[in-house]
């Protein structure tokens, strides 16, 4: 090994221009070899699923360097590629290394047709669960979009108006209450507002008849519960007492 | 160890420094972080009988030796220096780390215990060129463990902003065993290169501030600079 290293440095024999290129000789085989090992690394990394293959045997190292200078090693530039080159011997490609590469691919195309096949079945799966599913809790959040609802308390609304009359007819005009005197036509903000006077009629701590559905979007008047109905009674009775005194 | 390289190294150091070491050497652009780590190589292999290898990751072999050349560096026959950058491919997925801790390998089977100086231009390059930076304090202790297996003298060149820490994203400076901070002072409208040791573990060593003057082929250190 001493011998080794003194063949780096030289004996007081040979001439500086001998260790030079002894040198660069010995810089060019690194580089060779770590590109080699470089090249196992990619494929060993490549087997385990974790990294892309790329042939880095594209332009050895010691096909880049060329030894122009023999003083110092130089790296060409982009244009030096597919040039003339230096008389740098290149490392041969190691034998069946296209073979292997392709063997490499062939396996991965296997893993990922797998996966697809995997994913696709998952998919359908999924699918199969999706229709099965059992129907939404009550009390649950409402499953519709909040546009949707909109959109039906505003068919509800309008259904509750009278239809409109066609062009040139007059419609027919309902005989007006005294008390919507002054008042807006019917619209939304009357019911509003006939809604908010039904429910002054109830007292207050006693539940309201109105009942939401499940889904959240209509609200229906349900029959009023029997004792609710008898508080209703007794109201009643109460403001009719109320007004005889 | 290395107290007959440079020129006034004494005047910082009280004892020698001992392999194993795993030493950052950091400093801002334009400290001679590269030029003082290879000059501190060139000198110590010149008439010894062991061989170093120096890593580049950014800069090509041909551009580092013109770099020295122009310093007035000679070229070392038992030191190598091998180029990442040559290496590299983009859009390509390795662990560079595990690459180079391989190629250390490699050069120590071949070279055994003569491999004794290895240096790393840069950490930051590095890191830049990691794919996965999981983990990169506890992967950094274990790079730095095995540098220390190896018995080597390991110089990792560190680029530093000038009062900031010397630590990156794996806590470097707390897992290394010296800190050398290459950096330069404007006195009276002159700019003066110091050297200051923050860390060398096992050696008495003196945290002041020290000049620096860069001549053909050599670095020397000078007296302590006294604010």
């Amino acid at each position: 090994m001493t011998e080794g290293v003194r063949k780096l440095n030289g004996t007081s024999k040979e001439d500086e221009k001998e260790k030079k290129r002894r040198w660069l000789q010995e810089h060019k085989m690194l580089q060779d070899e770590l590109l080699k090992m470089k090249f196992e690394m990619v494929a060993e990394g490549k087997r385990d699923g974790k990294m892309e293959v790329k042939s880095p045997y594209l332009e050895s190292v010691s096909e880049r360097i060329v030894s122009g200078r023999t003083d110092l090693p130089s790296v060409p530039t982009g244009k030096s590629e597919g040039g003339p080159r230096g008389e740098v011997p290149t490392i041969p490609k190691p034998p069946g290394l296209a073979e292997h590469i392709a063997k490499i691919l062939e396996h991965e195309s296997k893993i990922k047709r797998m996966k697809y096949k995997m994913m696709r079945d998952e998919e359908e799966s999924f699918k199969r669960a999706g229709e099965k599913a059992p129907k939404p809790v009550e009390g649950a959040a409402p499953s519709r979009p909040s546009k949707e609802i909109a959109e039906t308390k505003k068919a509800a609304l309008q259904a509750e108006k009278p239809a409109p009359s066609p062009p040139g007819v007059s419609p027919p005009s309902a005989p007006p209450r005294p008390s919507d005197a002054g008042k807006e036509a019917p619209g939304e903000g009357t019911l509003l507002k006939e809604k908010t006077s039904e429910k002054s009629e109830v007292s207050p701590g006693v539940p309201s008849p109105k009942v939401v559905s499940s889904s959240g979007d209509e609200k229906k008047e349900a029959v009023a519960p029997k004792k609710v109905r008898k508080l209703r009674v007794i109201r009643k009775k109460k403001i009719k007492r109320k007004g005889v005194s | 160890m290395f107290l007959d390289t440079l020129e006034g190294l004494s005047r910082i150091f009280r004892g020698d420094i001992k392999p194993p070491k795993v030493i950052l050497v950091t400093g801002p652009p334009g400290s001679l972080k590269s030029s003082f780590v290879y000059m501190l190589f060139s000198k110590y292999l010149k008439n010894r009988d062991e061989v170093g290898l120096y890593c580049t990751l950014e800069e090509s072999v041909a551009s580092h030796l013109t770099n020295m050349e122009s310093l007035g560096v000679e070229l070392i026959y038992n030191m190598q220096i091998i180029d990442f950058s040559s290496l590299r491919r983009e859009e390509e997925e390795m662990d560079y780390l595990e690459f180079l801790k391989k190629s250390l390998v490699r050069f120590k089977e071949k070279y055994g215990e003569h491999f004794t100086l290895f240096a790393l231009d840069s950490l930051g390059a590095l890191y830049s060129i990691m794919e996965d930076d999981t983990n990169l304090r506890r992967r950094m202790y274990h790079f730095f463990q095995f540098l220390r297996e190896l018995n080597l003298f390991s110089f990792l060149i560190m680029e530093r902003d000038p009062d900031s820490p010397s630590q990156f994203l794996g806590n470097e400076s707390y897992l290394s065993d010296g800190i050398i901070y290459l950096g330069m002072k404007n006195r009276k409208g002159q700019i003066i290169r110091f050297i200051q040791i923050e860390k060398m573990r096992t050696v008495e060593h003196s945290m002041a501030p020290h000049a620096i003057t860069v001549r053909k082929g050599d670095i020397s250190i000078l007296g302590e600079i006294l604010d």
